[in-house]
C-alpha cells in the first residue's frame, strides 16, 4: 500500500472523528450554560426572596416550591393527580384521533360533502371551545367525562383539519400512479394517500398534544376535585401561591415530556424520510 | 402526411379525430379551455413515436387521455382495438414527468409499487416481487442501492428508479411524459442511453412526450410536431437514423442536423405566437 492510498483511506476517518467529537463538545457546553443559567436564575430568585426584594406571597420561592412539591409527592398527591390529567387529556385524544382522521379522509374526498362540510367546520374552528365548558359540566357533571368531552372539541378538529388539508395535499401525481398501477380504492387509501398525507397527520397530532393536556386542565379547573388543574385552582383559592407554581411546573414537564414522546415517536415512522413531505 | 405503418399492422394505439377541452370552473368549455384540436394518429406495435409541441400546448393531456385519466369531449381513442375507457390500469405503464417517487418507500419498495397493487404482481409472492425488482435496479445500474430512501439520492438515480418501475410489471405499452426533462443534460443523455437499450431489447410501443429535440430524434422512430395550443398535429416525421443508435455519436450525423432543422423549424412557427399574446 503507497502513502496516498493509506491517507485516502485513513483520513476520513480522522476527519470524522474529529468533526464528531467537536460536535460533541459542543453539545456538552450547551448543555452546561442551559443549566447554569437556571442555577443562577433558581439563585437570584432565592436570594431575592430571602432578602425580602421579592415578595413571596406573590412569587413564592424555588425552596417553597420544592417543599410542596416534595409533600405532594410524598403524600401521593402528585402521582394521583398527574394520573387523573394524563387519563382524561389522553383518552380524549384518542377518541378524537380515531374519529377525526377517516371523518377527515372521507371529507377530503368527497367533493360533495367537502362542499357542505366546511362552513359548519370552519365555524366550530373558530369557537373558542372552552366557552363550552359550563355546558359540558351540566350535560356530564364533574366527573372525568366532562374533561373528556372538553379534550374532545379542542382536538378533534385540530386532527379533522389537518387531515383534511394532508389529503387534499397528496399530490395528483401519486394517485395517478396507483391508479394506473392497479390500484383498488382501498390499497389506494392504504399504500398511496394515508402514506401520503401522513406527515401533514402527524404534524396535527403533534399540535393537538398539548391543547389535549390544556383541555383536561381548563376542565379541571373548573369543576371537580382531582387533576393538576384542580390543584392549580384549589391552591390559588387557598392563596397559597408555591402551590400553584408548583402545579404549573409539574404541567410545563408533563408537557415537555409528552411533545419529546411525541417527537420520538415520530421519528420512528416512515415520514421520518418524507424530506420536504413531512413537517418537521 | 401519411401514416405508413398503420396500414401494415393492426395499430396497438390509435387515436381518432380527438378534440378536449377542460371545463372552467362553471363547467362551460371556451376556445381558451381547448386543450387538444382535432388529433388522430396511430402507433404499431413495438413503434417508438415521440410528440413534441410548445409548452402547455396540451401534449400530456393526450397521454392523460390515453391512459384513461380523464375522458375525450370528442373523438374516441382505442387500445389494441379496445376503446379506452376508465384507467388503462392493465394496460399500459406511465412514466410521470419527474420521478413521482413515493417519498416513504426505499428504492427497492418504490420499484415493487406496481407488482403490489396491481394484477400482474398479485401472481407473484413477496420474495419473487422482490426478485422482480432488484433485478430492475440492477440493470437501471442502481444495485447497491435498493435500502435508500427517494430523498438520499440524485436527480438521475431518482429517475432511473421510476425508469425501473415503470418496467416493473412488464407492460409492452409505454406512455412517458417528459420522462427525462428533469434532469441536467449530461445525466439526460447517459439516462437516454440506458433507455434506448432497454427498449431496443424488450421493444414495447412507446408513446413519448418531450420538449427536447434532440431526445426526440435519438429515441422515436416517428416524431409527432403538435402545434402551439389547443393542440393539433402540424407535422410527422420518420426517424430513419439506424438502430441501435449511439446516444453520444448521433449528433455528428448529417441525418440527425437534418432531422434537427425541419424539427426546429416547424417548432419555431408555433413559439411564435405565443410571443405576439405575452408582449
Amino acid at each position: 500500500m503507497t502513502t496516498t492510498q493509506i491517507i485516502a483511506t485513513v483520513s476520513p476517518n480522522v476527519g470524522v472523528n474529529r468533526a464528531a467529537q467537536r460536535r460533541r463538545r459542543r453539545r456538552l457546553l450547551v448543555t452546561a450554560t442551559q443549566i447554569g443559567v437556571v442555577v443562577l436564575a433558581l439563585g437570584a430568585w432565592q436570594v431575592g426572596a430571602d432578602a425580602d426584594l421579592i415578595n413571596t406571597f406573590f412569587f413564592s420561592s424555588p425552596v417553597q416550591i420544592w417543599e410542596k412539591l416534595v409533600r405532594w409527592a410524598g403524600d401521593g398527591t402528585l402521582l394521583s393527580n398527574t394520573l387523573v390529567s394524563l387519563y382524561e387529556a389522553f383518552l380524549g385524544f384518542i377518541i378524537s384521533v380515531v374519529l377525526a382522521i377517516p371523518i377527515g379522509m372521507f371529507l377530503a374526498r368527497s367533493t360533495f360533502w367537502d362542499a357542505v362540510s366546511r362552513p359548519f367546520i370552519d365555524m366550530a374552528n373558530a369557537t373558542p371551545r372552552f366557552a363550552l365548558a359550563p355546558l359540558f359540566v351540566i350535560m356530564f357533571g364533574l366527573g372525568s367525562m366532562m374533561k373528556i368531552a372538553l379534550v374532545f372539541t379542542v382536538v378533534f378538529f385540530i386532527v379533522l383539519i389537518n387531515t383534511i388539508a394532508g389529503v387534499k395535499a397528496v399530490e395528483e401525481d401519486f394517485v395517478r400512479l396507483g391508479r394506473i398501477s392497479g390500484a383498488t380504492r382501498g390499497a389506494l387509501f392504504m399504500k398511496v394517500i394515508i402514506p401520503a398525507a401522513g406527515g401533514y397527520i402527524l404534524a396535527g397530532l403533534r399540535l393537538a398534544v398539548p391543547y389535549a393536556l390544556a383541555g383536561a386542565v381548563v376542565g379541571e379547573m373548573l369543576s371537580g376535585s382531582s387533576g393538576l388543574g384542580y390543584l392549580v385552582a384549589n391552591q390559588s383559592g387557598l392563596l397559597i401561591l408555591s402551590g400553584v407554581y408548583a402545579a404549573v411546573l409539574v404541567l410545563a414537564l408533563l408537557g415537555w415530556a409528552l411533545n419529546s414522546l411525541v417527537n420520538f415517536a415520530v421519528s420512528k415512522t416512515p415520514w421520518a424520510h418524507s424530506g420536504s413531505r413531512s413537517s418537521s | 402526411m401519411t401514416d405508413i405503418s398503420s396500414t401494415t399492422t393492426d395499430p396497438r394505439i390509435r387515436i381518432e379525430s380527438v378534440t378536449h377541452y377542460f371545463e372552467d370552473p362553471d363547467g362551460n368549455h371556451t376556445a381558451a379551455s381547448k386543450a387538444v384540436n382535432d388529433v388522430s394518429l396511430s402507433i404499431a406495435p413495438g413503434e417508438f413515436v415521440s410528440i413534441i409541441g410548445p409548452s402547455g400546448c396540451g401534449k400530456t393531456t393526450l397521454l392523460n387521455l390515453l391512459a384513461g385519466f380523464i375522458e375525450p369531449t370528442q373523438g374516441e381513442l382505442s387500445i389494441d382495438d379496445t376503446k379506452v375507457s376508465g384507467v388503462q390500469s392493465d394496460r399500459v405503464a406511465f412514466m410521470f414527468a419527474r420521478d413521482n417517487l413515493l417519498p416513504w418507500r426505499t428504492t427497492l419498495a418504490n420499484v415493487m409499487f406496481p407488482l403490489e397493487v396491481g394484477r400482474a404482481g398479485s401472481r407473484l409472492n413477496s420474495s419473487a416481487r422482490k426478485d422482480r425488482a432488484q433485478s430492475l435496479l440492477d440493470r437501471v445500474g442502481l444495485g447497491g442501492a435498493e435500502h435508500k430512501y427517494p430523498s438520499e439520492l440524485s436527480h438521475g438515480m431518482r429517475q432511473r428508479v421510476s425508469l425501473a418501475r415503470t418496467l416493473a410489471d412488464n407492460r409492452d405499452i409505454i406512455l412517458m411524459d417528459e420522462p427525462f426533462g428533469a434532469l441536467d443534460a449530461q445525466t439526460r443523455v447517459l439516462v437516454q442511453g440506458e433507455f434506448a437499450q432497454i427498449w431496443e431489447q424488450d421493444r414495447p410501443t412507446v408513446l413519448m412526450v418531450t420538449h427536447d429535440l434532440t431526445e426526440a430524434i435519438t429515441l422515436s422512430d416517428r416524431i409527432v410536431v403538435m402545434t402551439h395550443r389547443p393542440a393539433a398535429i402540424k407535422a410527422i416525421y420518420e426517424v430513419s437514423i439506424p438502430r441501435p443508435r449511439d446516444v453520444l455519436d448521433l449528433p455528428s450525423l448529417p441525418a440527425f442536423h437534418e432531422l434537427y432543422a425541419k424539427l426546429w423549424a416547424d417548432l419555431r412557427n408555433e413559439l411564435e405566437p405565443e410571443k405576439e399574446l405575452s408582449a
